[in-house]
């Protein structure tokens, strides 16, 4: 899985950051320093319990109401993820899940040649063919 | 077509040989350049924000930089 650079927005704030490119995160999951970062009040988080992959409980913390978004290039949209405080001395890394960062993009990865591209504006679906 | 394709490497090579020195460590990169290291994200913004990088690409480094090279 490839990293990419984005920017995480708050409002006018915002930080760059690399994110790891997760086909298998329901959706975003990011460094909650992030979230101090950009100006985010833990007291005003909702706190939650996520299920990681390997079936742990982990505590995460959520802004509903806060204007988050994730530029990836000049392609801006709503983060609909969350943010969690990896343990100290781990090797956290900052996910991009499918509910936000895949939704808008058409994204390929080709394992074998290490190729990948992700298609900020691919054509919307015209629905399935017409039947006889 | 290509312009739709985001394939630039986020880290270019180099970079990405240098950021093994900085496994487990917060870093603040500009330009394919490490400004800053160290145990916190606020940490590494505001020494590279001090030392005039008002814009800093803020990341930790995993155990496995070379990743970053890919894309």
């Amino acid at each position: 899985m490839p990293y990419v650079e984005i920017r995480l927005w708050h409002g006018s704030r915002s930080v760059r950051l690399l994110g790891l490119v997760d086909s298998g995160a329901d959706s975003s999951l990011f460094d909650a320093q992030y979230a101090d970062l950009i100006g985010l009040d833990r007291a005003d988080a909702a706190v939650e319990t996520a299920v990681t992959a390997g079936g742990n409980g982990i505590s995460i913390l959520r802004w509903p109401s806060a204007p988050l978004e994730i530029q990836f290039g000049s392609s801006r949209f709503s983060f609909l993820g969350s943010f969690v405080d990896f343990p100290p001395g781990g090797d956290g890394v900052s996910l991009l899940g499918r509910r936000d960062f895949f939704s808008p993009h058409i994204i390929q990865f080709w394992e074998s040649a290490e190729l990948f591209n992700i298609d900020t504006s691919p054509d919307q679906p015209s629905g399935p063919p017409a039947g006889p | 077509m290509a312009d739709r394709h985001a394939t630039a490497p986020a880290i270019a090579g180099e970079l990405a040989e240098a950021l093994r020195a900085h496994t487990g460590e917060w870093v603040a990169v500009e330009l394919q350049r490490i400004v800053a290291s160290g145990s916190s994200a606020r940490e590494v913004y505001e020494q590279a924000r001090a030392a005039g990088h008002t814009d800093p690409l803020v990341f930790h480094v995993s155990e496995h930089p070379e990743r970053a090279a890919f894309f």
